[in-house]
Parts: C-alpha cells; structure tokens; sequence
C-alpha cells in the first residue's frame, strides 16, 4: 500500500477545481441542494417540535426525549431501506414517486437528520431554561415573554444543530444510495460517486472528490463559526 | 404602617426535602429584613416565595392583603425584584441587559436610554453601557444586576448573597449601593455579612433547617451574635470529599463539598485546646500563640492567634490548670464537621 492515490487525489482535486469540471461541479452542486433541502426540512418539522419538547410539560415528554436520542445513532443503510419500501412503486407512499429523485433523497436525509437537531435545540434550550427562566421572570416576563428570551439564548446551540446537521446530511451515503441510487445526472452526489469510484479502482478520483467534499465541509462550517463567533 | 407581605404557615418541599418548614411572618411596607442562617437553611428559597417565583407546597403568602395565586404572582413579580446570588446575563452587552425589564414593560426607547444611564450611575458604572455583559469583573456583574432591578424601581428588592462572591473592596461597594437604595424601598436581603446586617436591617430572621428561629433586631438576635466569632471567608477546592478552605494564614477542613468562595464559622465551645501537638481524629490542628484573655462568667475566651486569629472557649479550671495565658504556645484542634459553611 503506498501513499500515491492520496498525493495523486489532492493534485486531481486542485486540478479539478482549477478546471472547474463540469461534472464534479454539477454533483457537488447537487450534494448541496439535497443536504439544504433536507435541513431546511427537518428544521421545520425540528425546531417547533424541539421548543414543545423542551418547554412544555405533556404525558410522553420523556420517552419522545429518548426516542429522538436513541435515533441519532441509527445506521443509515437501516433508515434507507425502511424508505425505500415506503417510497417503491409499490409500498404506501410509493404514489409521491419520490424514489431516485433529489427531493426523495432529500426527504430520507431530513428523517436521518431529525433526531439530530431535536436533541442539540432541546438540550441547548433546556440548559438556558433552567438558567435563565428565573432570571427573566423576576424581571416581569410573562410565560411568552420568557419562551421568546430561552429560545433567543439558546442561538446559539440552535445554529449548532442546524450546521450540525446539514454536515450529516451532506456527507451520508446510505440514504443517498438506497433512495437515489447514484444515477448519473440525476441522482448522483458526491458520497455516491466516492464509492463508485473507490469500487471502480479509481482511488485518485475518490480522493479527489473526497476533498472536495472535505473543502466544503470545513469553509461552510468556518463561515458559520465566523457569524456564530460575535453572538457570544 | 401596612403589612406588605403575610406569610401563614409557609412550608415548600422539593420532592423530600423540606426547603422552608412553616414559617410565619410578616413584613412591612418599607421594612429593611435581614435573613441569615446556615448555607442551605432555605434563605434562597424564602427569598423565592417573596418573589413570586416559587409558590408553598403548604401554607399561603399574601401580598398587601390579597392572596397570591397562579394568576396574582406575575403582578407581583413586576413589583418585586429579586437579584440572585450569583448574577446571569443575557446575552450582548450591559444595556441590552439592564434595559430587559423595561423592554417588557414598553417603556418608550429614549426614556429606555435616559433610566438605564441612570440606573449605571447608581451603582458607579456610568458609560458601561456597551461593555459586553459576560466579560465583566464579579463586582461589576453584581452591580449590573443591581442596576438592571433598580432601573425597573421596584417596590420590593429581594437580594440574595449580595456579596458572598466577592472580594472585599467588592463587597464594600455593593453594600453601600444598597444602603442608599434601601430608603424608601422594602428590602429583604439575605446574607451573613453580619456588618452589612446591622448597618441595613431593622430586623432580622435566623433560619435554621427550614424554620424561622428567631426574629429580632440584629444587635438582640443570640444566633448572630455567636455568629460574630470565628467567622472566615475564603476560598474552598474539594480534595478527596473534603473541603479545604484556604482562608489567607491557614487552610481549613471542613465536611462539606463546597468549592469556590466560601464563608465558614467554628463555635468558639468546638474548639479543643492543648499544649502539645494531638494524636486526634480532628482534621484540624493549627499551632498559635495565646493573643488575648476574656474572662465570662465561668467561662474563658481565649483568643488565639495561628495565623487567624481564633476565639476558643474553655472552663476557668482548664484554663488554670493548664497554665494558658497571654503569651503560651498552644495548639487548637477541631473537626471538620464541625466547621459550618454559611
């Protein structure tokens, strides 16, 4: 085993970049719009449910608490396949056709992201609320008034999860492969085409598309650990 | 005078602990109460009553003659302010902070930047407006959060371990805040700062274990007279379960788990005296010289200077008999459970 594929891959990377190579440009493009779509999703569904969870004393608050911790660790091949009945032609949501398509892609890494994010906005909320929910009270806040201020303070766990969660999305494979099967110009993201190259023998390439992938992760999350940086 | 608060019968339980055990009283209208007691005798936790943020598991509190429920206790929480032990902010700088409370008030915005200057100059932070909150020094965020409650003028200021966190010249400061902002105002201030006691309050409740023991003016109070000797302040780190306070001279053991600043009493009839250095299970012994004598009744009090100066009390007969006077060489040896921490 040598080292070659790996100095081979970083000097493909910058060449493909340099380049500006139509197809690796157009599935990391498509990487990107999977793993947003799926954040913005699961925060939709996520975030209101996180202030309910952490706020709100209802029968059953506990074991959804558990249920969405114990679903952060769930392989993803796992969750890939329980969509990939729901979604074929002839399971229970096969009518939504959303089955090798980016939004079907989406909509599986949003299910693998949710537990994600409730629990990062549930326990950054809890951890203000026990704080501060004394201190904004004395001052006069009413019960809305004091929800407004927890979740505000909590921002900053809030952004956590979301970054957190789009990484997760973005860099999975399981979904990816199950519900979008790596077609090519439709389907294919950069994980799906890592592993295509890796079974070809194509290691440079892998590592190449693997940096990519790596440069993205790290500026995204530097870009918002610069804005996260000057609300604390 | 009117009676501002009615407390009947008030006891609060946390699951099996009983915080607070059917405490009676009564507090005027611009009455300045002190409450000491031990560090977990429930003075926080009556403080909390006052203010509406803790109802009684038993018992019921009036507030200027109406009975306090779910619906009543916010009107009271916009009149009464408590500042806690040790100060939180909001997030973003003093003026986001100290402007909160008028915020939900809508108070219109330049009346907003005119109180919250004001409120500054009070506690001698005049221009801190745009420091950011959290950087502050300890004296500073006290006296921020002093400020963000006297903005809002409130007619009861509930304070909480005012200066148990701070240094001395920190302390001094704080305490002469509140004794300008006490005319005029109900005050309830809990804290074994025994000089700021006498200096503020006109009465004072000793809680022990939950129950009111006694109530009184300070000078008249037994507790807080005994509590006048042998007290120390310093700073405590936990090392295999026990409590090593290091008070400046000497390091006290003491049986609880405490870390951080710590304030700390040994009764003056806990503390053994012998001329020669122990074989004993007492996790204190310190080595000192005999600086004073007072003679009480049957009593001595020797005052005994190992670094700190300590006031022990022995028996005119140990005291003859062991040849103590000004001057000897002695050692004093007590437990660390007997070391409370206040």
């Amino acid at each position: 085993m040598s080292w070659r594929p790996i100095v081979e891959g970083l000097g493909e990377a910058v060449r493909l970049i340099v380049a500006g190579d139509r197809v690796v440009l157009e599935i990391t493009l498509r990487s990107l719009q999977t793993a947003s779509y799926a954040t913005l999703l699961a925060a939709v569904v996520g975030l209101p449910l996180s202030v309910f969870i952490s706020m709100r004393e209802f029968p059953g608050r506990r074991a959804l608490r558990f249920f969405f911790n114990a679903m952060v660790g769930v392989p993803t091949v796992t969750l890939g396949l329980l969509l990939f009945t729901l979604f074929s032609r002839s399971g229970p949501l096969g009518g939504l056709q959303l089955l090798y398509t980016v939004p079907g892609m989406a909509v599986g890494q949003a299910a693998l992201i949710l537990p994600i994010m409730v629990s990062f906005v549930v326990s950054a909320i809890e951890s203000k609320e026990t704080e501060l929910r004394d201190l904004v009270r004395t001052l006069g806040a009413t019960e809305m008034d004091t929800s407004i201020a927890i979740v505000r303070e909590a921002f900053s766990g809030v952004s956590l999860a979301l970054v957190s969660s789009f990484n997760r999305a973005f860099a999975e494979l399981g979904i990816a492969t199950m519900l979008g099967a790596n077609i090519s110009g439709v389907t294919r993201v950069l994980t799906t085409a890592i592993a295509l190259e890796t079974s070809k023998g194509e290691l440079g390439l892998s590592f190449a598309l693997s940096f990519i992938l790596l440069i993205v992760v790290l500026g995204l999350n530097y870009v918002i650990n610069r804005l996260r940086g000057g609300g604390t | 005078m009117t009676v501002l608060y009615d407390l009947d019968r008030v006891s609060k339980h946390y699951g099996y602990v009983r915080a607070l055990h059917d405490v009676s009283i009564a507090i005027e209208e611009g009455e300045n109460l002190g409450v000491v007691g031990q560090s977990g005798a429930g003075k926080t936790t009556l403080l909390r009553i006052l203010s509406g943020l803790e109802e009684p598991t038993v018992g019921s509190v009036s507030f200027r003659g109406g009975r306090l429920d779910a619906s009543t206790r916010l009107s009271l929480r916009r009149c009464a302010t408590m500042i806690f032990q040790s100060p939180l902010f909001l997030r973003g700088d003093v003026f986001t902070n100290v402007a909160y409370g008028l915020r939900l008030r809508k108070t219109p915005d330049d009346e907003v930047k005119a109180l919250v200057a004001e409120a500054l100059d009070r506690v001698r932070l005049g221009g801190y407006e745009d420091r950011p909150a959290r950087r502050l020094s300890g004296g500073e965020q006290q006296r921020v959060a002093l400020a963000r409650a006297l903005v809002l003028d409130p007619e009861v200021l509930l304070i909480d371990e005012p200066t148990s966190n701070l240094d001395a010249a920190n302390a001094k400061v704080i305490s002469a805040i509140i004794e300008d902002e006490r005319r005029g105002r109900t005050v309830v201030v809990s804290t074994h700062d025994l000089d700021l006691i006498k200096r503020l309050t006109d009465r004072t409740v000793f809680i022990e274990g939950g129950r009111v023991t006694e109530d009184g003016a300070p000078g008249e109070l037994v507790s807080i007279t005994r509590l006048s000797e042998n007290v120390f302040t310093g700073v405590s780190r936990v090392v295999e379960g026990v409590a090593q306070v290091d008070v400046g001279n000497v390091v006290v053991r003491a049986a609880v788990d405490r870390t951080g600043r710590a304030t700390i009493h040994v009764k003056p009839e806990d503390i053994i005296v012998s001329l020669d250095r122990i074989e004993t299970s007492a996790r204190n012994q310190f080595m000192g010289t005999v600086v004073g004598v007072e003679s009480l009744n049957n009593l001595v009090l020797l005052r005994i200077d190992v670094g700190e100066t300590f006031t022990v009390q022995v028996t005119n007969r140990s005291f003859r008999e062991m040849g103590l006077n000004v001057g000897r060489r002695v050692y004093i040896s007590f437990k660390a459970s007997s070391v409370i921490v206040l």
